[in-house]
């Protein structure tokens, strides 16, 4: 138990996870690339994931968000067990509830801004979605380049339209893999702010993956991973307090 | 609302431009098959419909009895012209005596294909004419006038009834069928049938209909013939009447199918290209649809409609540009294509579409219905969920599709399946020779690194895209190198089997008597001296001691056989035109034993087998003989060749004429004069139209074959375009790579032209290799002719190859060595 950090918040918990491993079978033997942790996260929280490159970050951002499977343990979403769900159950359910943001952005290249930011909507089967899409266009300031294509952006206009489309939806959730990493500090540095704007005010977990320190700060809290390990974990002041 | 979420985002992708190359491939693919299809389509109905002129008709019903009113009925109901024809023998006479001539009574439109040519006098100039004797006037073979010794417009007594002989019928169609008949022909109106007394109960009189108009409705009515079954009731088309024509026609349509073939090989290459870049670059899109929440079975289901929707309107694109086209060339073509061709047909646009649903549905599900399973975290780790494409066994389902499609399209299953495993074979030669190549090229490591070299390494590096890309070129030179040999070699061997001194008559009705002097004849007055073949009439009447007729056979052919005589000969040595399929020919020493050949399709109607013996008729004598040997002949060859033949001895003192063919040129007509004035009791047969029928049919076909090819090469271009693309976008980050660690534009440039010269070479030089072995493998085995070795097609194949691939390659793949290394890095960040 001495390496097994709890994080209990009783009062609100949105995500929680209990007893998450991840191995995997490599030629040279079994390789553990998680070990057990379980940790909770409550309402309204920012929680980076931080530790050196290849400790495990993505891996765990990608269990967590349910597009990969653990080898034991459960990540609970409003407790409900995601990898009770199939496949498809878990789609269903990031659809309704989880957003994305990426390194790479990854914008469909064949559509347009609008057209990218629709996409769930339209998965979701919302009415009139053109109009919300240009509305939450609009909130992160590309209300003007809603017809360009992904190609004819810039690096930190893709990555608001990505933000758009993540907050569309309202999710409860949103992951975010290394928000920052292909774009200059000030640009990055907006994007951040964009992305604790939109969390407040939507009231949405935000778990982000990160190597820049100042977006580590940023978060209310911190879950440092060493070589799968949950080691350490620091409560910052967050911008709660800021 | 799937479908309409589908078709949204189909819109989507169209306005990007991502849909572009699948859609263009498809066009163009359909659009060469299509064009092709409707051209070959076309000319050859056209050629079925110019050789009826032989048979006078399109369809001919022979029987013992007069029709009943069903048939006339059905005929009128379908839209068919129908004419009544009577044929028998008979004694006719003049002043000057009487002679057996074969009455011919005919109802005004006879012929119904074709046009009767009559004279006015022996050997006056021919004139083409619509009309029939009018009532009360007869018209007869020149021949018939010189045993009588009559002039135009003295009396002929007919039964009861005295006619005017008012002209000589010079050529008939549908005289084809009994071009042997020993008496002479007379024409007459049906009017005068009844009063000539001749038809009594019991005469030996053949009714025959001869029916005319659309083909399907000629089809329709064929159909319902064989329902009626009527009791001794056979039909012929000019294929039964013709085997010249048979043979020129159907080897036609094996030249047409396969040109068509061709062109479906390099669309299906073309069009599974441009299906699996589409599914490699659907990857993170389905990732990302995974992502923000659709579940397996809606990508599945939106990714069908997609392809639907993409193959349903590049098809239909293809076919309509396909049509125009081939309407533009047949204009461009004008005179030559000759013949008023009929209509376009609507099969040439289900099968183009089919061609390019079928093959699309065929090589781009496989991987769209692995798209399916690429996992969502795709987003995040992006080597996950490749599509490994050079597995063989994932486009089973392709190349199962494209193998139907070509044995549908080649009209000639034998040729459809010898060309599906000619192609499926090249794959794996093509797979093996590229591991090959890519083997030795891993084996090579010189000291100093050249350009060259790293082309190589290129190669080795993206093995998979390489050994696609060998594929694709190699079966596209080889479906090309085909077309090039049927269009050289395989038409000019044809031409060359129909010489231009080919015999263009026959003499029949030589007697023993007049072989000598008719030898002496011929070496007086024309330059090849033919030989003289005995002539025998006679049926097969019991096989194995069990007797036949017509009725112990449910085969309409094997009827037709045994409803007449034929022909049977004897000789000592086999023709060249036949050739020994089972069995063996008689030796000198057998010359006196009873033994007979029998014609291959004679053997297998009649179902008639090595070592059985056959019981023949001939005029009131009988003879027995054991089958040594079953012959093919070369019935395009425009010999004397005869269904059955025995050894010498047999039939020697036998009722024997004799007959030969000969060739005598335009100019040389008044041999013919001194030929019936020298001996009055030969019949002389003109087959220059016969003979000119199949020339024209052969000109045709290689002008349809030219045409063809030049479509095929737009085809291959596409192949081309669609294999250079299928690399462009993992050139463009190695490119993006190779610059920024300091390669310069030339060196990339020559590692390009390296790579690309030796893609090209190697596909062509085994695309030449298949290319002989399949067209010698259908030159010998379907159009069963001589292929005449051609190593040009090597150096074309292989010269052609590498000097094609690499331009295109280079132009095409200069994109990726101009762009700006940091304008493809941020591209690939963006997919």
């Amino acid at each position: 138990m001495n390496n097994r950090i709890m994080l209990e918040n009783k009062s609100n918990p949105l995500l929680k996870v209990k007893n998450l491993s991840k191995t995997v079978t490599s030629p040279g033997g079994e390789l553990t690339l998680l070990q057990a942790m379980d940790f909770t996260i409550n309402r309204g929280e920012s929680v980076a994931i931080v530790g050196p490159s290849g400790a495990g970050k993505s891996t765990l951002l990608g269990i967590l968000a349910g597009l990969d499977t653990p080898s034991t343990g459960e990540v609970n979403w409003l407790e409900q067990n995601i990898f009770a769900l199939d496949e498809d159950g878990r789609a269903q359910l990031r659809g309704r509830m989880a957003g994305f943001v990426f390194q790479s952005f990854q914008l469909l290249p064949s559509l347009t801004a609008i057209e990218n930011v629709m996409l769930p909507l339209e998965l979701l089967r919302v009415d009139n979605p053109r109009e919300t899409a240009q509305e939450i266009l609009s909130k992160v300031a590309l209300a003007e380049r809603c017809d360009h294509y992904p190609r004819q952006l810039s690096g930190g206009e893709q990555q608001r339209v990505a933000i758009a489309r993540a907050f569309v939806v309202r999710p409860k959730l949103l992951f975010a893999d290394e928000p920052t990493g292909n774009l200059d500090s000030v640009t990055g540095g907006k994007i951040i702010d964009l992305l604790f704007e939109m969390n407040q005010a939507q009231n949405t977990v935000l778990i982000l993956v990160t190597h820049d320190k100042s977006l580590a700060d940023r978060c209310y809290r911190r879950l440092q991973i060493d070589v799968g390990k949950l080691t350490e974990l620091v409560e910052t002041i967050g911008q709660a307090d800021s | 609302m799937i479908i309409l979420q589908a078709w949204k985002q189909l819109v989507r992708e169209w306005r990007s431009g991502e849909l572009y190359v699948l859609f263009f491939s498809i066009v163009i693919a359909v659009a060469a098959v299509s064009s092709v299809s409707f051209f070959t389509d076309r000319v050859q109905r056209a050629l079925g419909s110019q050789a009826n002129e032989l048979l006078g008709a399109d369809l001919v019903l022979n029987g013992a009895n007069e029709f009943d009113a069903a048939y006339f009925e059905q005929a009128q109901q379908l839209g068919l012209s129908v004419v009544k024809q009577v044929t028998f023998p008979s004694m006719v006479m003049s002043d000057n005596g009487s002679h057996l001539a074969w009455m011919k009574v005919v109802e005004q439109g006879f012929p119904l294909r074709g046009q009767l040519g009559i004279s006015d006098g022996l050997f006056k100039p021919e004139v083409k004419t619509n009309e029939i004797p009018a009532a009360g006037q007869v018209w007869i073979e020149p021949r018939l006038l010189s045993a009588l010794k009559l002039n135009i417009n003295d009396t002929l007594h007919i039964g009861a009834l005295a006619l005017r002989v008012t002209a000589l019928v010079t050529s008939e169609p549908g005289r084809g069928g009994d071009m042997f008949n020993i008496a002479p022909r007379v024409l007459l109106n049906y009017q005068d049938l009844a009063a000539t007394q001749l038809i009594q109960a019991g005469s030996r009189v053949r009714h025959t209909l001869l029916i005319a108009g659309d083909e399907r409705a000629v089809a329709t009515f064929q159909t319902f013939v064989r329902k009626q079954n009527a009791f001794g009731v056979s039909m012929q088309d000019v294929r039964d009447a013709r085997p010249e024509v048979k043979v020129a026609l159907s080897r036609a349509e094996q030249f047409l199918g396969l040109a068509a073939l061709t062109s479906v090989i390099l669309a299906g290459i073309a069009i599974a290209l441009a299906a699996k870049r589409f599914a490699q670059r659907h990857l993170d899109h389905c990732a990302i649809l995974r992502c923000v929440g659709a579940t397996q079975s809606y990508i599945l289901k939106i990714y069908l409609w997609q392809i639907v929707f993409i193959g349903l309107l590049a098809s239909l694109t293809g076919a309509a540009v396909g049509y125009f086209a081939h309407e533009l060339l047949i204009n461009m073509l004008g005179s030559l294509v000759g013949v008023n061709l009929p209509g376009a047909g609507f099969s040439p646009v289900i099968f183009a579409m089919a061609t390019g649903l079928v093959t699309l549905a065929g090589f781009a599900l496989p991987p769209i219905i692995a798209l399916k399973n690429v996992p969502a975290l795709r987003v995040i780790k992006r080597d996950l969920g490749n599509i490994n494409a050079s597995r063989i066994l994932s486009y089973g389902l392709g190349i199962g599709a494209l193998s139907f499609i070509m044995i549908m399209q080649a009209g000639d299953i034998k040729l459809g399946i010898y060309m599906v495993a000619g192609a499926i074979g090249a794959v794996v030669v093509l797979i093996a020779c590229a591991y090959l190549l890519l083997f030795m090229v891993r084996q090579y490591r010189p000291k100093v690194s050249s350009p060259w070299y790293i082309g190589l390494r290129n190669l080795v590096r993206r093995s998979n895209s390489s050994i696609i890309q060998i594929v694709a070129f190699g079966l596209g030179i080889m479906a090309l190198l085909i077309l090039a040999i049927i269009r050289g070699d395989l038409l000019d061997e044809w031409q060359a089997s129909i010489p231009s001194d080919a015999p263009n008559r026959f003499v029949i009705n030589i007697s023993p008597d007049q072989v000598p002097a008719m030898r002496v004849f011929f070496q007086e007055n024309v330059s090849k001296v033919p030989e003289l073949y005995p002539m025998i009439r006679g049926r097969i009447i019991a096989i194995n001691e069990r007797e036949i007729t017509s009725d112990s056979y449910e085969d309409q052919h094997a009827k037709q056989m045994l409803s007449r005589e034929f022909n049977l000969s004897w000789a000592e040595a086999l023709a060249t035109s036949n050739t020994i399929v089972e069995g063996e020919w008689w030796q000198a020493k057998q010359f006196d034993a009873p033994l007979a050949s029998i014609e291959k399709s004679v053997a297998e109607n009649l179902k008639i087998k090595i070592g059985d013996s056959l019981r023949v008729k001939v005029a009131e004598q009988f003879f027995t003989a054991k089958v040594a040997s079953i012959r093919e002949v070369d019935w395009g060859s425009f010999g004397a060749n005869f269904y059955v033949l025995t050894t010498p001895g047999l039939m020697r003192d036998m009722p024997t004429t004799y007959m030969t063919p000969f060739f005598l040129a335009d100019d040389q007509y008044e041999v013919l004069n001194k030929m019936v004035e020298r001996f009055n009791n030969v019949t002389v047969i003109d087959v220059a139209a016969v003979m000119s029928q199949v020339r024209m049919i052969i000109n045709r076909v290689t002008l349809a074959v030219e045409y063809v090819f030049m479509f095929t090469l737009l085809a291959g271009v596409m192949v081309l375009f669609a294999g250079i693309q299928s690399t462009l976008d993992e050139r463009m980050v190695e490119n993006a790579i190779m610059k920024t660690v300091g390669g310069k534009k030339k060196q990339l440039l020559q590692a390009l032209w390296a790579e690309y010269l030796c893609l090209g070479a190697l596909s062509g030089l085994i695309a030449a290799l298949l290319a002989t072995i399949v067209s010698w493998v259908i030159a010998h085995f379907i159009l069963k002719m001589p292929m005449p070795l051609n190593f040009s097609i090597w150096i074309y194949g292989m010269l052609g190859g590498a000097i094609g691939v690499s331009i295109f390659g280079v132009l095409g793949s200069a994109a990726a060595i101009k762009q700006p290394p940091m304008q493809i890095l941020k591209k690939i960040s963006l997919s």
